[in-house]
């Protein structure tokens, strides 16, 4: 549970993205533009809807004419190239007219409980006109500067959860398309990524009128949609310890089990060799300007190549019938590779085995609130033993020097949203939120060595209630498996880069492209089936274009 | 001071008649902050947020009562911090195991937040939860028999009378009152805005000014 870890996670059969398509092809959701009212300016509304066994969900959009000196991928931006709203059903013209009215102004509106999401999204200033020149002159644009770039537009916020008057999460978490984690929020994005074709193509046949043409099909499923994230996310895997439990207990489960397997398939083996090449495909165009992520890349990209040389031994022993395959690759990779490679190699695992995998999918949620009552009756002594089992690596930390708390996390009035602020550079100190645990931790710890080993802790929070929400926390992550990520929060040299790629990879995030220590841009979605190509195309393993994965799925199971 | 639910001329549909209506999350989120900015610890924090997030969902006045005493609080109300139920709350949960059947607290400001405690009080206890106060001659009651169930005599304005005397908290098996009101949760919280407002301000002071370097050092254009 080190953050470097936690930040060198990739997608996974357990993604988020990856679940909601799934879903969505077996269960045969049906696909409906119900609006698309847009002016040659690209001005104007659309209603894209999907329709599911039991309920139906709409994106609206809206599409403005942003001059480019207004584009921003910043939180305080105050106009962008399309906003949306995910609406719960079919929205009638009355709601059209609020959304109208609120969408568009984005934190600045309000939705209601009828909306489950709220976003938006700018053009990509490197490829946009360059696709609506080519598609209104009838040519195709390049494919080499689309692979560059990846998608047309980058969303710079999709909010649920509430968010601005939307919905709870706990007042649609029982619906069964929402059971898993952030699907609300996927499923946003995979109809804005419909919208934003539609969008391309219509402003280029404006413009080009019967010369214009349309997208090939391949370049278009190419194209993802890209995300830039930055500090409001990072400490969501800080403030949710239980979910985060969850995911990285799914995780390991999966990996477990295929690592327990005694022998492997000619079939397994085969589709696992297929994806690690389209893996080394798709590392090909993980294009960054980050140094760091930079030389990780390369670093994966020779580990691959390793890995796949690893596998032709394995191969020959499979049909000698070696025992655990996957487990002697996995711990070969573990002494021999880079930890990006073998995460990836963690995550390549999992695809052979549906059957082992998914249903840990079922799994991935937690209905337990961030406030939980504080079991006053556990003993001082109890409380120390579970502070020396979840921080113990935090107890060699010298806490009084600076680098140990050079940070302050923050919120801003100007953003509203967490920032990182440097504790002896800057005046916020006095505005921290509680986002170093491990700090606390080890401060109540102190505290502690004063009391009785019988006293309750009850008895130490009525002297000192600065550490209930310290006491709370450690209760809550001392039951579960993952629930603390084992490294400082506040400390100099902390990456919270690492923070956000754990929390992305979940959703299914390619591309990582880290812009600075405290943003990245993403790609989601990239060379997934269009809503109505779902029954026709793989729904699943679409994260891997270059691979054939349409194979009989049975005939991987383990002998 | 720039106010999430003010700052914006055009003012969202949903506010008609100075409330709004709002999701249980942004409350509790927006109360948390608010209860640590007006310098409670951020342990009562996060409990007066899920309590008034509870009292919300049932449609009583927690928001509005929650103000009140903040506002007392920052006043520097003599008595105000010895009669606190967001302590007093966390005090008696946490010796939940060792409470007798039967405990008395002469007087208590603010009573009102002390009512979503009697739920986990139940469910820890395993038993029915009654706490009753005296005010202006009227006797309130709330009972939790646990499973998130919840019965009140009253919901009326009365509640958010700041003073109380003579609570009696009853942790024994009871059969509520025919007459008593079912508490339902909603999923939703209808909020007057003056109270938004106010708890937008208290937390307001723990959001920092934004400066130039911190600006730098945030995202950047794409």
């Amino acid at each position: 549970m080190r953050l470097e870890r936690l930040g060198s996670f990739h997608q996974s059969r357990l993604s988020f993205m990856r679940i909601l398509t799934r879903r969505l092809a077996r269960e045969r959701w049906r696909f409906e533009r119900r609006e698309f009212t847009i002016d040659s300016q690209g001005v104007g509304r659309a209603v894209y809807t999907l329709h599911g066994p039991a309920r139906s969900y709409s994106l609206v959009a809206f599409a403005h004419d942003l001059p480019d000196e207004q584009r921003s991928d910043r939180v305080i931006a105050d106009a962008w190239d399309a906003t949306f709203a995910l609406f719960d059903g079919c929205p009638d013209p009355q709601d059209l007219t609020r959304l109208a009215a609120n969408v568009p102004l984005q934190e600045a509106g309000r939705i209601s409980a009828s909306e489950l999401s709220l976003s938006r999204a700018n053009r990509s200033m490197r490829v946009w006109e360059h696709v609506v020149t080519a598609l209104s002159r009838g040519k195709q644009p390049d494919p080499g500067r689309l692979a560059d770039v990846g998608y047309l537009m980058r969303t710079t916020a999709v909010y649920g959860s509430g968010k601005f008057g939307a919905a709870d999460r706990s007042a649609i978490a029982e619906r069964s398309e929402f059971t898993e984690p952030f699907q609300v929020e996927m499923l946003t994005v995979y109809l804005i990524r419909t919208f934003v074709r539609d969008l391309v193509e219509h402003i280029a046949h404006e413009r080009g009128g019967p010369e214009a043409t349309t997208m090939d099909e391949d370049i278009a499923e190419s194209l993802g949609i890209g995300n830039s994230t930055g500090l409001g996310m990072a400490p969501f895997i800080l403030n949710h310890p239980t979910l985060l439990s969850r995911w990285i207990t799914a995780r390991e489960e999966a990996i477990s089990r295929v690592r327990s397997i005694s022998t492997a398939s000619p079939a397994a083996l085969a589709l696992f060799r297929q994806l690690l090449q389209g893996t080394v495909q798709s590392v090909a165009h993980w294009h960054t300007d980050h140094a760091t992520q930079q030389q990780q890349v390369v670093e994966l990209s020779n580990d691959l190549e390793r890995l796949g040389e690893q596998l032709d031994l394995i191969n020959k022993d499979a049909e000698g019938k070696t025992l655990q395959p996957w487990d002697r690759l996995y711990t070969w990779a573990e002494a021999h590779l880079g930890i990006e490679a073998q995460e990836c190699l963690a995550s390549l695992l999992l695809e052979p085995y549906p059957e082992l995998v998914d249903p840990l999918c079922e799994t991935l949620s937690s209905s337990r609130s961030r406030t939980s009552a504080i079991d006053g009756s556990i003993s001082v002594a109890a409380t120390r033993d579970d502070i020396d089992r979840v921080y113990a690596w935090a107890r060699d930390i010298d806490w009084t020097s600076r680098d140990a708390i050079a940070r302050v996390w923050y919120v801003s009035e100007e953003k509203l949203e967490p920032r990182l602020g440097e504790r002896f550079e800057e005046p916020v100190a006095e505005y921290e939120q509680p986002l170093a645990p491990a700090r606390d931790a080890i401060a109540l710890r102190r505290e502690l060595d004063s009391w009785p080993g019988e006293h309750s802790i009850a008895d130490v929070l009525a002297a000192h209630p600065e550490h209930r929400h310290t006491v709370r926390r450690i209760q809550l992550v001392a039951r579960e498996p993952y629930a603390e990520i084992c490294d400082n929060t506040i400390a100099a040299h902390m990456q919270p880069l690492d923070m956000l790629r754990c929390k992305l990879s979940f959703f299914g995030a390619t591309h990582f492209d880290p812009r600075s220590d405290r943003w990245v841009r993403i790609r989601l979605f990239a060379d997934a089936p269009y809503p109505s190509q779902l029954l026709d195309k793989d729904a699943d393993r679409w994260i891997y274009p270059s691979v054939d994965t349409t194979q009989d799925l049975c005939s991987t199971s383990a002998a | 001071m720039d106010l999430p639910f003010s700052r914006h001329d055009s003012r969202p549909l949903l506010d008609v008649c100075g409330v709004m209506d709002c999701s249980l999350g942004e409350l509790e989120s927006l109360v948390r902050q608010a209860v640590r900015g007006a310098g409670y610890h951020w342990g009562h924090a996060e409990e007066s947020a899920a309590a008034v997030r509870w009292l919300e969902s049932v449609g009583l006045p927690g928001a509005a009562v929650l103000c009140a005493r903040l506002q007392r609080v920052a006043a520097g109300v003599p008595g105000t911090r010895q009669s606190c139920p967001i302590v007093t709350s966390s005090l008696i949960l946490d010796k939940a195991i060792r409470l007798h059947a039967r405990v008395e607290i002469p007087r208590l400001e603010d009573p009102l937040l002390l009512v979503p405690m009697i739920m986990d009080l139940a469910e820890l206890r395993e038993t029915s939860v009654s706490i009753a106060w005296s005010c202006n001659g009227n006797v309130i009651t709330f009972t939790s028999t646990g499973k998130h169930e919840c019965r009140a005599s009253t919901t009326d304005t009365i509640l958010c009378t700041t003073h109380a005397t003579q609570l009696t908290l009853t942790l024994a098996p009871a059969r509520p009152c025919e007459r008593d009101i079912h508490l339902s949760p909603h999923n939703r919280a209808v909020v007057a805005d003056q109270h938004l407002r106010l708890l937008d301000q208290y937390a307001a002071l723990l959001r920092a000014p934004a400066t130039e370097e911190s600006r730098l050092r945030g995202a950047g254009d794409g």
